[in-house]
């Protein structure tokens, strides 16, 4: 096994290469960082001036290989605007982002796995209808809207609350709440459907038939076989956070890598944009690896492929 | 899933996994719970949308509004602190703490640090004494400046005039390429004629130099000199506050300087912290988390401590010359005619805004107050349309009005009711949205392209308070926004330039008249007014110039 991991982490480092340098040469086709970084007024010379001072006047090809022969050390070079080391910032804001990823993964899989399992063990009852409604109210409320909602709820109106921010525990609450909600409405349906397929399972029957309780061959047997799709759907979940929830670091104030992303490339700050391409791409095949392993940890028939 | 093949080697993937899960409980346990900001010193960036000095020759228009009588107000308890603080929450944060920065955000977070060699008074605008005494222009090219004595940096190091002229020709050293840089021209000099006497010099007369040090934030040489990176993480300036940490992301924290030359300020912290969010801003002061709440939108000032002033701020649309149908002035006449101010104003603005006889503020040395306000009237605009028609001029033709999406809604909403309007007085008009950065290249694309026929959201600020400073950038040929080439415009504004005192404000006051009656390059819409809320028992008043000084803010008892 620990052959498969080095293996698939040594693949899994070039995609990454890759989608940077990819990213490198589009983010340089998108416009000129000169012109958002300086005035409206500033003059041509002061523009020329900043290009020639972080290397934008260097044909194309050059710039790459600046920037692969630094990548390689992992220096992704100074951010255009905040003048640090883009790594330290992407770096910085990587366990606060991941931190929202966990936490609403988590409970994204909490709820949804209760309230599938009994949509499940109750077809057309309450929880089927719970169900139908966690799913439509994830989809088509705003979580933006919903942010300021609960802001003004819990916040202004009941003080229990921070309105925004981060530091404490309680900071945390609601922009997990509002981004907690999309996925578990997609998330609790997988669940109900994958367990409902196992408990019609043939194996269930005859564990049935052998006396065992229902809990024991929900717990034992059902719900491992059920797991795939839900950790896979889970999983999504995590990447999605972990690539940046834009809306909610925005409205909250949370110091995450989405709001630094998004201001990264509405500035053209390159460097920043190129570390945080690459750090949510090892967070990303780090996830991917965790997850085969998890595949593995549940049904011992998974065997992890070892040959090229 | 994966495919069955041979049985891997190692540990097994439980037990990795078990591992791995430990370790990260591990390290979740021993990580700091903040990331502290790296140290770094003050310099001199770039900064975006550099605020131009505001002249203030009559007091502005200061607002408060109170809470309406039905709303009962939002009861907060603040927390019992040991510590006086005032939170200040404002839009974004500092990309750095340069004080080369001339943005509005710079103006807000910087100025209870760093000070300048001269302000302004916050009722009047008039220029006002700071880190020096008192300036005069020796000769045309020389302004001489008295410096404070017994002034010290944070860093214990004495303020003087070898260091103020220092720190003003780092500044405007154009290899430094900081963001104030074309507030003066190229080749200002300063240099100590004595301890306490400083001389800055300029290659032509500069008469609005001292409106232009406004910007020119004094910081400590040695902390600039320390700071070899270049990365600007701190401030060490003379104010009333000294920079105590950055938190990257969260908050940017100051102490009060006990040994402050204006006197020991009440307030013992500042914290700032930023939401991009408006309404977000707005409850945080209703929650009792901020003191007070900067660049509201208008949509959020319905309740609480609500303050306005007047700044510069002023949306207007600006016009390609060269190519018909723009080049024919009735068409522009008539598009400019087509724009509702009153009613963006009262309606899109929600009164957080008057409507514009030109594109410099009241406050702003040669503004021109017989300058009237075009009126909205479609039918005079389509008289004008039909009359260069009956010309010949081919007013089917299709203008692109460009916007930048990061002008927000309100902008939007303005700009869509702007080319309705226009094309009811039987004009082309299409709305083009584009990022900014795109907007920005096409905005600056002079010459004009030949058959280009392009119109131009933009807001312009003039902080400095000068028309120069407008005139220069967006009417004088070679201007970065200019497309005109009117050689009686440029007769009378190079000799208005050279003046100063009241033939100034006449002589450019003349030349934005004739702007106005014979170019009419640009469209005025609105003077836009800067919104702040202030929580319970917050005492405070705007300045038109940002700043945010914490030794004017009274906090509740």
């Amino acid at each position: 096994m620990t052959t498969y991991i080095f293996r698939r982490l040594f693949y899994s480092i070039f995609v990454v290469i890759a989608v940077t340098i990819l990213v490198f040469l589009l983010s340089r086709l998108t416009g000129d960082a000169a012109l958002l970084y300086l005035p409206e007024t500033a003059s041509n010379e002061m523009i020329e001036r900043y290009r020639e001072i972080h290397g934008l006047n260097d044909p194309i090809l050059i710039q790459l290989g600046r920037f692969l022969s630094n990548a390689i050390r992992l220096d992704f070079g100074k951010s255009m605007w905040q003048k640090v080391p883009a790594s330290d910032l992407v770096l910085q804001r990587l366990p606060l982002t991941l931190e929202l990823a966990f936490g609403t993964t988590f409970l994204s899989l909490f709820i949804a796995t209760i309230i599938g399992v009994l949509a499940a063990l109750h077809p057309l009852g309450i929880f089927d209808s719970l169900t139908t409604g966690i799913s439509l109210f994830g989809v088509t409320v705003p979580s933006f809207w919903l942010a300021l909602i609960l802001i003004y709820l819990f916040s202004v109106r009941l003080g229990w609350l921070p309105t925004s921010g981060s530091g404490t525990w309680k900071h945390a609450i609601l922009p997990m709440i509002v981004l907690v909600w999309g996925p578990t409405g997609y998330l609790v349906r997988v669940v109900r459907t994958s367990v409902l397929e196992q408990l019609s399972a043939a194996y269930l029957i005859t564990g049935r038939a052998k006396g065992l309780s229902e809990i024991y061959l929900l717990f034992r047997h059902a719900l491992p076989n059920a797991a795939f799709p839900i950790i896979t759907v889970a999983s999504s979940t995590f990447i999605g956070i972990a690539n940046g929830a834009v809306i909610v670091e925005t409205v909250f104030g949370w110091p995450g890598i989405g709001k630094l992303t998004i201001d990264a490339i509405s500035n053209r700050d390159f460097p920043v944009l190129q570390a945080t391409v690459f750090v949510v791409g090892i967070v990303v095949v780090l996830t991917n690896l965790v997850l085969d392993l998890l595949y593995a940890a549940i049904d011992p028939r998974v065997r992890l492929e070892t040959n090229a | 899933m994966r495919t069955p093949s041979s049985r891997g080697s190692g540990m097994s993937p439980r037990v990795f996994l078990t591992l791995l899960f430990l370790i990260i409980l591990v390290l979740q346990a021993c990580a700091p719970a903040e990331a502290p900001a790296p140290a770094t010193q003050a310099a001199t960036s770039e900064s975006p949308a550099a605020t131009e000095a505001q002249q203030i020759t009559q007091p502005l228009p200061i607002e408060s509004t109170e809470p309406p009588a039905t709303e009962a107000p939002i009861e907060t308890t603040q927390p019992q602190a040991t510590v006086k603080k005032l939170v200040i929450v404002i839009g974004e944060e500092p990309p750095n703490l340069d004080p080369g920065e001339g943005t509005i955000i710079a103006l807000n977070t910087y100025r209870n640090t760093y000070e300048t060699l001269v302000t302004r008074d916050p009722v009047t605008g008039e220029l006002a004494p700071e880190l020096a005494l008192s300036w005069e222009q020796v000769d045309p090219t020389t302004w001489r400046f008295k410096l404070r004595e017994g002034v010290l940096f944070h860093d214990g190091e004495p303020f003087n005039a070898e260091a103020a002229a220092w720190m003003i020709n780092y500044l405007f050293d154009p290899a430094n390429n900081k963001h104030i840089l074309g507030n003066v021209p190229e080749g200002t000099k300063a240099r100590a004629v004595d301890t306490y006497t400083l001389d800055v010099t300029t290659p032509e007369p500069f008469p609005v130099l001292p409106r232009a040090l406004f910007f020119a934030n004094i910081a400590s040489p040695k902390a600039i000199q320390a700071d070899t990176e270049g990365a600007f993480r701190t401030m060490v300036g003379t104010g009333p506050y000294k920079f105590k940490e950055w938190v990257a992301g969260e908050k940017l924290v100051l102490t009060r300087n006990e040994d402050y030359w204006g006197g020991k300020p009440d307030i013992e912290e500042v914290e700032y912290i930023w939401r991009a969010e408006s309404s977000v801003r707005s409850a945080m002061v209703d929650a009792g988390e901020a003191q007070i709440a900067a660049a509201l939108d208008p949509r959020d000032a319905a309740a609480g401590n609500i303050v306005a002033i007047s700044i510069s701020e002023t949306p207007f649309i600006r016009m390609d010359l060269p190519n018909p149908p723009l080049s024919d002035i009735r068409i522009r006449k008539a598009i400019c005619l087509s724009i509702d101010r009153q009613n963006i104003a009262e309606k899109l603005f929600s009164g957080y805004a008057t409507p514009a006889t030109q594109l410099i503020a009241p406050d702003v040395v040669g503004y021109n107050p017989d300058i009237p306000l075009i009126p909205f009237d479609q039918e005079q605009a389509k008289a004008l349309v039909e009359e260069a028609k009956a010309d010949g001029v081919p007013v089917d033709k299709k203008i692109t009005v460009y916007l930048a999406s990061s002008a927000g809604e309100i902008t939007l909403q303005m700009m869509i009711a702007i080319v309705t309007w226009a094309n009811e007085a039987g004009l082309n008009l299409n709305l083009e949205l584009n990022e900014p950065a795109k907007h920005r290249e096409i905005a600056r694309q002079l010459p004009v392209p030949p058959e280009r026929l392009a119109i131009f959201w933009g807001q312009h600020g003039n902080e400095m308070g000068d028309a120069s400073y407008t005139i220069s950038a967006y009417y004088m040929p070679g201007g970065i926004h200019s497309t005109l080439n009117d050689p009686k415009f440029v007769e009378l504004y190079e000799k208005a330039r050279q003046l100063s005192g009241p033939e100034r404000q006449t002589a450019l006051a003349e030349v934005m008249k004739y702007q106005a009656d014979n170019v009419v390059a640009t469209c005025p819409i609105v003077h836009i007014k800067y919104i702040y809320k202030l929580g319970n028992g917050v005492q405070w008043q705007p300045r038109p110039d940002h700043l945010i000084l914490a030794k004017d803010v009274k906090l509740a008892q």
